[in-house]
């Protein structure tokens, strides 16, 4: 089979913004339940990356497969069962800023939901469709806030918001970009923890783009490092050498001076 | 030669344009003095603005309705006829707001991959939204008096004519800045909602519109108000409401009952300016409700 039976596969995988190349012929291979950390300095297409396994961004070349599946092959509505199926965490959280926090969360079911049911869910969020709401937000930490406009929450728990629109969501696999970019350092081990926990707990596959490869080194099993396009060394984290690891590092920080933020800035959306 | 900045080229044109205009429409200083006669009926006008009528200026047959009922009455109606204009405009504007916004199909919202998608997103979407543009430019490009004039013709004077007169420009112009409102929307979280499997209408409706809510409210009660003052002055075409009353008093030369209605409308405008501000900042506030 194409795919591998992977739960995600990249396999020369190109992708341009115009004259830029964002991934260059990058191949790649998650199986389900694992937890894999992207290292790299901004700009390396950690977020490229992420975005190929929900359809935001389309290969120029290559194969993208979720699921044992290619992605390009679906139709849209098998593309959004998929989307349905692939939980999101964005670094700007992309929340709704003047609807209540249950409101925000419930629209992470939409994939599953009619137009007439989303409507329902959102005016009427404590109805018996939403049960499980409640669950979800105890879970990560927050269940006080449920009634509260989302604006009217701070920056760590409004991303507590989004983790539990993500895991509201149901999904097989659990995508976060730079979740900890906009955290306070000292939490964001703690988030990193939450994540991680959750994901076991519910038997999720967890993709993680991070720019500390200390957090990535301590708490992920799998690291994939990143830079300029290309994948420099994916391994399991105890078979990485303290040499391998200081190259990674100061590749990162290295190109860090001469890239930073460059990439990020151009939009990743077809 | 002096160089100027852009800027100051633009405001010195629209000074000279001013000036032109000034020019061609003859006017000067003098403009305004039609003569004593004139001076004094302003006057004499202005003059009873503090002694409006509590009674009618003239003898009325008996069983006449007392004037401060009177402008009770027509204040109603004014209000009445708002009513039922922008509530027709609020469908209209919602429904042709929708078809002309770019959020419901614009690409980035829009899976193009089967040949009757592309199709829609190519040549219907696109086409949809010119049509309701130019529908909604027409709609705005003729005046509620207008519209009224024309309806007369067609109808003769019924309470319907009168509403679909302010309700068809009103429409026109909320449709406009209901799409703009909507199109100008963070598109963050309705990606996030894409992302997540969600249809383009699911990501209109809740992705977008609530987040626009606020601010369509806002316009929309804004609206009411002008509404209202068409209303009022749709009265001089012979329909119930306050303007009937002012011209009516103001050609039997009643200033002191002019006044009268004038005050009347002037709460009006109040009440509703009151209402409106109430109901703006009720919706900031209604986040502060807790379980």
């Amino acid at each position: 089979m194409a795919c591998n039976g992977a739960r995600l596969l990249l396999r020369n995988v190109t992708v341009q913004y115009g004259t830029l190349t964002a991934l260059d012929s990058v191949s790649m291979e998650v199986q389900a339940g694992e937890a894999v950390a992207l290292v790299g300095p901004s700009g390396a297409g950690k977020t490229t990356l992420l975005k190929l396994f929900n359809g935001a961004v389309r290969p120029g070349a290559g194969e993208v497969c979720v699921d044992d599946r290619v992605l390009a092959s679906l139709s849209p509505a098998e593309l959004q069962r998929v989307r349905a199926d692939t939980g999101f965490i964005y670094q700007d959280l992309n929340l709704i800023p003047n609807l209540r926090v249950i409101q925000n969360i419930v629209t992470g079911r939409f994939g599953r939901r009619s137009l007439f049911g989303s409507v329902v869910d959102v005016l009427f969020p404590a109805s018996a469709t939403t049960r499980n709401i409640y669950e979800v937000l105890v879970q990560v930490g927050i269940a006080e806030k449920l009634y509260q406009r989302t604006d009217s929450l701070s920056g760590g728990e409004q991303q507590r918001v989004a983790i539990a629109r993500a895991l509201y969501q149901q999904p097989r696999v659990l995508l976060c970009d730079e979740p900890v970019a906009s955290v306070d350092p000292s939490r964001a081990r703690a988030v990193l923890e939450l994540l991680k926990k959750l994901s076991e707990e519910n038997g999720l596959t967890l993709c993680v783009s991070l720019h500390n490869l200390e957090l990535a080194r301590e708490l992920f099993p799998r690291l994939v490092a990143v830079r300029e396009g290309r994948i420099m060394l994916d391994n399991r984290t105890d078979e990485i050498t303290a040499n391998e690891f200081t190259e990674i590092y100061r590749l990162t920080h290295a190109s860090n001076d001469n890239h930073g933020g460059f990439r990020n800035n151009i939009p990743a959306i077809e | 030669m002096i160089k100027l900045s852009r800027r100051r080229w633009v405001i010195i044109s629209i000074i000279i344009a001013g000036l032109w205009s000034a020019y061609v429409l003859d006017l000067g200083p003098g403009s305004l003095s039609t003569g004593a006669g004139g001076l004094a009926l302003a006057g004499e006008f202005f003059s009873h603005a503090l002694q409006p009528a509590l009674h009618y200026e003239s003898p009325v047959p008996t069983g006449t309705t007392p004037i401060l009922l009177r402008s009770l009455h027509a204040a109603g109606w004014t209000v009445a006829f708002t009513a039922t204009a922008i509530s027709l405009a609020l469908v209209f504007g919602l429904s042709f707001g929708f078809a002309a916004s770019t959020a419901w199909w614009s690409e980035d919202l829009t899976a193009r991959d089967t040949a009757w998608r592309r199709i829609l997103a190519a040549y219907v979407a696109p086409a949809v939204y010119g049509i309701t543009r130019i529908l909604i430019n027409l709609m705005r490009s003729v005046h509620e008096l207008l519209w009224a004039v024309l309806l007369l013709a067609a109808f003769g004077i019924n309470h319907l004519s009168a509403a679909v007169a302010i309700a068809i420009p009103s429409a026109g112009t909320l449709a406009k800045i209901f799409s703009e409102m909507i199109d100008e929307t963070p598109r963050d979280a309705a990606l996030a909602m894409r992302d997540a499997g969600a249809t383009p209408l699911q990501i209109y409706f809740i992705g977008l519109l609530p987040r626009a809510l606020p601010d369509i409210t806002a316009y929309t009660l804004y609206r009411f108000e002008c509404a209202l003052r068409t209303s009022a002055v749709l009265g001089f075409f012979g329909f119930p409401t306050l303007g009937f009353y002012i011209a009516a008093a103001f050609e039997n030369l009643h200033y002191a009952e002019v006044w009268t209605y004038l005050y009347a409308l002037f709460a009006l405008v109040a009440l509703v300016d009151w209402w409106s501000g109430k109901v703006r900042r009720s919706m900031l506030l209604w986040n502060q409700r807790q379980v």
